[in-house]
C-alpha cells in the first residue's frame, strides 16, 4: 500500500528503503553497462563496411598496379625491343586491341581504388560515428576508463 | 558530515520543483547510499547527470549520463535539448525532462527512472518512489531530497 506524504516540509532527506525502490533495470542485457573503454573494445571488435571495403580496395589496387605493368611490357615489347619491320608491324596491330584492354581494366581498377577510398575516408560508418562518440567523453573525462563515476568529494 | 560524489561542473538550482516538491538549496534530489542518482544543474539548458543500477543484487550504479552527454553507447539513449528545456529518453519513453525558469529555478516535469532500475516515476503534480507517493513537500537546506538507504 502506497503512503503519501503530502504537504510537509523538510530539512533532512526523507528516508526510503532501497529495497522497495531498486529493481532489475529494463534495459536488456546487451544494453546494460560497459565501461567506456570496454565499449571501445567491444565496437572495435564489430564489423564495419570499412572492414570488408579494404580487400577490394587492395584487389582493386593490386589489379590496376598489374595493367600498369602489362602496358610497360606492351610499350617495351614493341617501341623499344623489336626493329621495325613488317612482322612487328603486323604485331603492334594484334596487340592494340590487347592495349585497348589493358588501358580498359587499369582506369576501371583505379576508379574502383578511388572510388573505395573516398567511401572508406568520408562515409560516415556505424564503427565510425561510436567512435567519434567515445573520442568526444575520453577528451571530456579520460578517467572515465578507471572508474564508472566520477567526481569530487564535498562536506 | 556525509561525503558526497559531485561531478566537478555541477552547479545546482536555488530551486527545483521535483515533480510537485520543492527543493530549495538542496543538492541532490535522489540519493542512494550516498551518492546521487538523478542531478539536475545549471546551464544554458538543464544539466543532467543520470546513474542507473547494474542489477538488483549487486545494487552497482553506473553513469548513464554525464552533463547531458550519453555515456552508454550501447544503449538508445538519447539526451535532447532545446530553448530551456532537456529531455532525456529511453526509445519513446521520457526518463527525465527538465525545464530551466530562470537562472536559479528550474523544473522536474517527468521522470520515469523505471528502465533504469529505480522504482521511481513522477509528473508534474506526484512523484511515486518505492511505495512512497511525494505531493508537495517542500525541503530547505538538505544535501538530498531522498535518500534511499541500503
Amino acid at each position: 500500500m502506497a503512503k503519501k506524504i503530502q504537504g510537509e516540509k523538510f530539512e533532512q532527506p526523507v528516508q526510503v528503503s532501497a529495497k522497495d525502490v531498486i529493481r532489475d533495470p529494463e534495459i536488456s542485457m546487451e544494453t546494460k553497462v560497459y565501461p567506456v573503454g570496454e565499449q571501445a573494445y567491444a565496437i572495435l571488435k564489430q564489423g564495419d563496411c570499412v572492414d570488408w571495403l579494404s580487400p577490394i580496395a587492395f584487389a582493386s589496387l593490386g589489379l590496376f598496379l598489374t595493367q600498369v605493368c602489362s602496358l610497360i611490357a606492351y610499350f617495351f615489347q614493341i617501341y623499344i625491343h623489336f626493329e621495325d619491320t613488317e612482322e612487328v608491324a603486323q604485331l603492334k596491330e594484334s596487340q592494340e586491341h590487347g592495349i585497348g584492354m589493358t588501358m580498359t581494366i587499369l582506369f576501371l581498377s583505379l576508379a574502383v581504388f578511388v572510388v573505395l577510398l573516398i567511401i572508406s575516408k568520408f562515409v560516415p560508418t556505424k564503427k565510425k560515428k561510436l567512435l567519434k562518440k567515445i573520442r568526444k567523453v575520453l577528451d571530456e573525462d579520460p578517467s572515465i576508463i578507471a572508474s564508472k563515476s566520477k567526481g569530487k568529494t564535498s562536506d | 558530515m556525509t561525503k558526497i560524489d559531485l561531478p566537478n561542473e555541477f552547479v545546482e538550482f536555488e530551486e527545483l520543483s521535483f515533480c510537485s516538491n520543492i527543493l530549495q538549496n538542496c543538492k541532490i534530489p535522489i540519493a542512494i547510499d550516498d551518492r546521487p542518482i538523478v542531478l539536475v544543474g545549471k546551464g544554458d539548458q538543464p544539466q543532467i547527470w543520470l546513474w542507473g543500477v547494474v542489477d538488483q543484487k549487486t545494487k552497482e550504479l553506473f553513469q548513464i549520463v554525464s552533463s547531458n552527454s550519453v555515456r552508454i553507447f550501447t544503449a538508445p539513449i538519447k539526451v535532447k535539448s532545446e530553448n530551456d528545456s532537456t529531455c532525456v529518453k529511453l526509445n519513446d519513453t521520457i526518463i527525465i525532462k527538465a525545464v530551466k525558469l530562470s537562472d536559479e529555478k528550474a523544473t522536474i516535469e517527468q521522470i520515469d527512472m523505471r528502465p533504469l532500475g529505480f522504482n521511481i516515476y513522477g509528473n508534474s503534480s506526484t512523484l511515486n518512489v518505492g511505495t512512497k507517493v511525494m505531493v508537495g513537500n517542500h525541503i530547505v537546506g538538505s544535501r538530498a531530497f531522498i535518500a534511499l538507504s541500503l
